[in-house]
């Protein structure tokens, strides 16, 4: 389905609004892997770690600087035109904030059938019909069609979203924290619906976020993400069952309430992007960057683990 | 031994369409040494109880009912006498580390103006204090943290600053307000051993307050959780999270996923406050309804284990 290879994107951030000289900031650092059809694959990163960065540049909203991306075999860094505009057809997104991913002036009928339209993928006539089976589809009755967003909760906005991200049909749909901003009682409800509209639709699903209970819930693989850098990649219950990597190691340990020690020291940056908090390192880790090796079933950047 | 009762607690704010009840006959009380997890959803009043108890809500709102702490009514005492209490007997980190701390003043100096008005200590006798406390929050260069300014921690360092704050005056109660929900997951593993530790040695009560489950979980020795501005059910810790009775709390814990792999939504949304159902507050949500949920509203009894429970599937 996906196909991610050696995706890098640099952003230079200026220290200061006068400041002549930019530091580079590796949002992306060689990441690769693989979607299958009708997979979902979590992404696992806290803030900074360039999992919507990775999402923004599969949509295409952002331009890598490097690595390729073929979606159903096509490279799609070099679609124009018209072959570019389709893919919009079949790569959704659903964004974090509700709040700001939805035109506040247009109704939820509006906000629907735009897509629809601009694909022609319906008859204008006919178009209530559709967008009232895609709100049921979402769990929403007619009565939200002529709703504007602020007349709705957070819950009903991400619902709303997401039938966008329905509306064209797609095969595939990148879901960007999609229920971080959401209360408790609200996530769950549009944990489950995701997972249900993508088994309905046979979707296949990059569902990214910071929060490890759900990635564990929605996803069949994982990749663990740390500034910029994939450190492990692996089937969910192999990640769960033998974390390798001592970032991982301590994400899991804090989901289940375990005790372990956190080393965090300032100090300047090694090779290894997760040295400065590594409680394990050691001094090759200063000096030589480890790459993700091993099988495909599970895969881990560290040299405690045996890299190169 | 009680070290703050909160009894029949109700507050209202002036809205442009009137008055608006966030807190209902709130009543709980802390004890000496333990940690308090109040949890809730976005709206449903956790913070207004905390700021109710440091008196520090605006004259819009509308206080009813009694906070007794170390026996004085915290709600009826002068405001002079309030002022010893805040940060003295009671004190407070809030969610948000950058706003909390002035961005012009260097650390040092914040942490020890309220060394200086509280206990008109000389300057030296303070930033000794000060050092002192930097180190207690795991600092490990305290003199240089001394003179840098908030803009130049990160926000676990941050929310470590303001935690020295919280504890300078030796206060035997603190409330943290989701004091963890802007960091990392490593900064908040920190912060949480830290408040753990802090609790231990100094022998303080805390309330914290957290619409995370999984910290509750991990922290603290009762839970009560609130929904619409009342307590629906509070537990001693393990109990709590062996056995919820409340439907609201059972479904809670299944969203948050702590309980098995299922998930069980609970459906609908939490109502406007202006709008609040008619009986039990959650029986539009509730998959247990029964007809009396939908007239009445249940008292808040006494379970066995010390608990209380809001909800007529467990006598009225």
């Amino acid at each position: 389905m996906l196909s991610v290879r050696n995706l890098s994107k640099i952003y230079e951030v200026k220290k200061s609004v006068f400041a002549i000289s930019s530091t580079k900031i590796k949002a992306l650092d060689s990441v690769s892997f693989e979607l299958k059809d009708g997979e979902t694959l979590g992404v696992v990163g806290e803030s900074g770690s360039g999992k919507s960065t990775l999402a923004r540049c599969i949509l295409l909203l952002e331009r890598p600087d490097s690595g390729s991306i073929r979606f159903k075999g096509i490279d799609i860094l070099k679609l124009k035109g018209k072959d570019f505009k389709s893919l919009r057809k079949e790569v959704q997104i659903v964004f974090q904030d509700p709040y700001s991913s939805l035109n506040p002036r247009k109704r939820v009928i509006d906000i629907i059938s735009e897509p629809i339209l601009n694909f022609s993928l319906e008859q204008k006539e006919r178009i209530k019909e559709r967008v009232t089976g895609i709100l049921m589809s979402v769990g929403l009755d007619v009565s939200f069609m002529y709703k504007y967003p602020h007349e709705m909760s957070g819950g009903q906005r991400q619902r709303i979203a997401i039938a966008r991200a329905l509306a064209t049909e797609p095969s595939l749909l990148v879901a960007d924290e999609p229920v971080s901003s959401l209360d408790v009682s609200i996530q769950a409800q549009i944990l489950s619906l995701l997972l249900e509209v993508k088994k309905k639709n046979r979707l296949s699903m990059i569902f990214i976020s910071h929060d490890l209970n759900v990635v564990r819930f929605v996803s069949e693989r994982i990749i663990v993400m740390f500034k910029g850098k994939v450190l492990e990649e692996g089937g969910r219950d192999e990640i769960f069952s033998n974390p390798l990597h001592p970032y991982t190691r301590m994400l899991i340990a804090y989901s289940k309430g375990e005790p372990m020690p956190v080393k965090i020291e300032s100090g300047e940056g090694a090779s290894c992007v997760y040295y400065q908090k590594c409680p394990y390192r050691i001094k090759r880790c200063i000096s030589d960057q480890p790459v993700l090796f091993g099988t495909d079933g599970h895969k881990v950047a560290c040299f405690l683990e045996g890299g190169n | 031994m009680k070290l703050l009762e909160i009894e029949d607690l109700s507050v209202s704010v002036l809205t442009e369409g009137g008055y608006v009840d966030i807190i209902s006959g709130l009543s709980f009380s802390i004890r000496k040494g333990e940690i308090y997890g109040l949890c809730g959803e976005s709206g449903c009043g956790k913070t207004v109880t905390a700021l109710s108890i440091l008196r520090l809500l605006g004259s819009n709102f509308h206080i009813k009912g009694s906070i007794f702490f170390s026996g004085a009514n915290l709600l009826s005492i002068p405001e002079k006498e309030m002022r010893q209490i805040r940060g003295g007997e009671i004190s407070i980190v809030f969610q948000e580390p950058m706003t909390s701390l002035n961005p012009v003043l260097k650390i040092g100096e914040q942490i020890g103006e309220m060394l200086e008005v509280q206990l008109k200590l000389k300057k030296k006798e303070v930033k000794d204090r000060v050092i002192e406390l930097l180190k207690e929050v795991g600092f490990e260069d305290p003199e240089r943290r001394y003179h840098q300014y908030p803009h130049q921690l990160s926000g676990g360092q941050r929310q470590r600053v303001l935690i020295s704050m919280a504890i300078a005056l030796n206060p035997k109660l603190i409330i943290c307000d989701e004091p963890t929900t802007a960091l990392d997951v490593a900064s908040e593993w920190e912060i949480l051993n830290l408040l753990l530790k802090l609790v231990k040695q100094r022998n303080m009560a805390m309330i914290f307050i957290t619409h995370n489950l999984h910290i509750v979980e991990r922290l603290c020795t009762r839970v009560g959780i609130m929904y619409l501005g009342r307590l629906i059910e509070e537990q001693k810790k393990d109990i709590f999270f062996e056995r919820p009775l409340h439907p609201y709390s059972q479904g809670l814990l299944s969203s948050a996923l702590i309980r098995g792999d299922e998930l069980k939504p609970i459906k609908g949304t939490v109502p406007d406050l202006r709008n609040i159902p008619s009986g039990c507050k959650f029986h539009p949500r509730c998959d247990y309804v029964m007809d009396v949920c939908i007239k009445e509203e249940p008292k808040f009894v006494k379970t066995d284990n010390e608990g209380y429970v809001r909800c007529f599937l467990y006598g009225t």
